[in-house]
């Protein structure tokens, strides 16, 4: 019980002391690069997301998911390849976080890890922008950027 | 260093047999005259499946005898894979010449056939490309076929903060190339499929061979 209390005190320092440095700089140290989100047909629940996320900061972050008021959910998810009887199977997985290590990137792209957008309210056509606020921790950081829409990669 | 040697052999060994094992599923490729894609030297006739089309009518690959077929497994919830590979798909059909268009029919066959009604089908497949055709089945239909062209696909329940019961399919991601006659010439691994004009060019050479 004390160790877990001087741990969550610990925790939160941690957080408040880097949470501090960001709002200093103003948000997360992370830039978006080359966001888009896949136009979908209206019969479907989900779309996803890729883009570039850069770490300009000392520390890895955590790209924990995200919102978007096109869609109810949105989730990291990972690309899972696997051998069976020499046939590669890929597959997905929904993971709590992706990593971005620090002064490092994180590539989301089409067949590779990305967001998955699930529950879609809208369809939104290629060519349209869509809000996309990115959840990261530690420090419950976002930031919402207009994700382009297309049909394939721009 | 003994340690080192060791592994390599290992490793190695690990190449040969699962190199030995792909050819003998397989049948060697053509390697005398080199394609984008795995060319079998001896191409096998395909399984000629009958499905059910997105309009909710009978399907039978060989009623596309004369054309080139170019096949692939996957199912409409998936939010990556499935999309992309259609994606690619529309690119490859978009970089053949008109006349080739119409030489070439792609199929998206569903292996989640609870889940992907014809109606589904409609609405996804050709909103890729109008041309494009989706085909469901009873699960037993999905199945034998999957299987006859060595495909493998798995439910993966997902978090249930999606949803109950939420789950997406692990499934082999190749694209099959099926030729005029009904035979299975070739196949395209995901990574490729990228290389939308190289495929186009694989297609172009497909066809041009099938007119001797």
């Amino acid at each position: 019980m004390k160790g877990t209390m001087k741990k969550q005190i610990g925790l939160l320092l941690l957080v408040l002391s880097l949470g501090g440095n960001w709002l200093v700089a103003g948000g997360p140290p992370v830039k978006v690069e080359d966001a888009w989100m896949r136009a979908m047909p209206p019969s479907s629940s989900t779309t996803a997301a890729f883009m570039r996320l850069v770490n300009n900061g000392d520390q890895p972050l955590r790209l924990t998911g995200g919102a978007t008021p096109v869609a109810g959910m949105v989730m990291p998810m990972i690309t899972t390849r696997t051998k069976l009887n020499g046939e590669e199977v890929m597959g997905m997985k929904s993971v709590d976080a992706l990593i971005i290590p620090a002064h490092g990137e994180l590539k989301l792209a089409p067949g590779g890890d990305h967001l998955m957008v699930t529950q879609l309210k809208e369809h939104p056509k290629a060519g349209d922008k869509v809000k996309l606020t990115l959840h990261f921790e530690p420090g419950g950081q976002e930031i919402t950027v207009e994700v382009p829409v297309a049909m394939n990669e721009p | 260093m003994r340690k080192g040697t060791i592994a390599l052999i290992a490793v190695v060994a690990i190449i040969l047999a699962a190199s030995a094992f792909w050819l003998m599923r397989r049948g060697p490729a053509d390697t005398a005259n080199p394609y984008y894609g795995q060319k079998f030297a001896k191409p096998r006739q395909a399984f000629d499946f009958t499905l059910v089309d997105q309009n909710g009518k009978p399907f039978s690959l060989d009623s596309l005898r004369g054309k080139l077929v170019l096949m692939a497994f996957g199912f409409t919830h998936c939010p990556n894979i499935c999309p992309t590979t259609l994606g690619d798909l529309a690119a490859v059909y978009r970089a053949l010449p008109a006349a080739d268009q119409a030489r070439v029919q792609v199929l998206f066959i569903s292996v989640d056939p609870e889940r992907d009604t014809p109606a589904v089908l409609k609405d996804y497949v050709p909103f890729f490309d109008k041309h494009f055709v989706g085909l469901t089945g009873s699960p037993k239909q999905i199945a034998e076929t999957a299987k006859a062209y060595g495909a493998f696909y798995e439910k993966s329940y997902q978090s249930s903060k999606i949803a109950a019961n939420y789950y997406t399919i692990n499934h082999s991601s190749y694209l099959y190339a099926i030729g005029p006659k009904g035979r299975w010439i070739a196949l395209y691994n995901y990574d490729q499929l990228h290389e939308s004009a190289r495929i186009a060019a694989d297609v172009e050479r497909f066809l041009e061979a099938s007119k001797g």
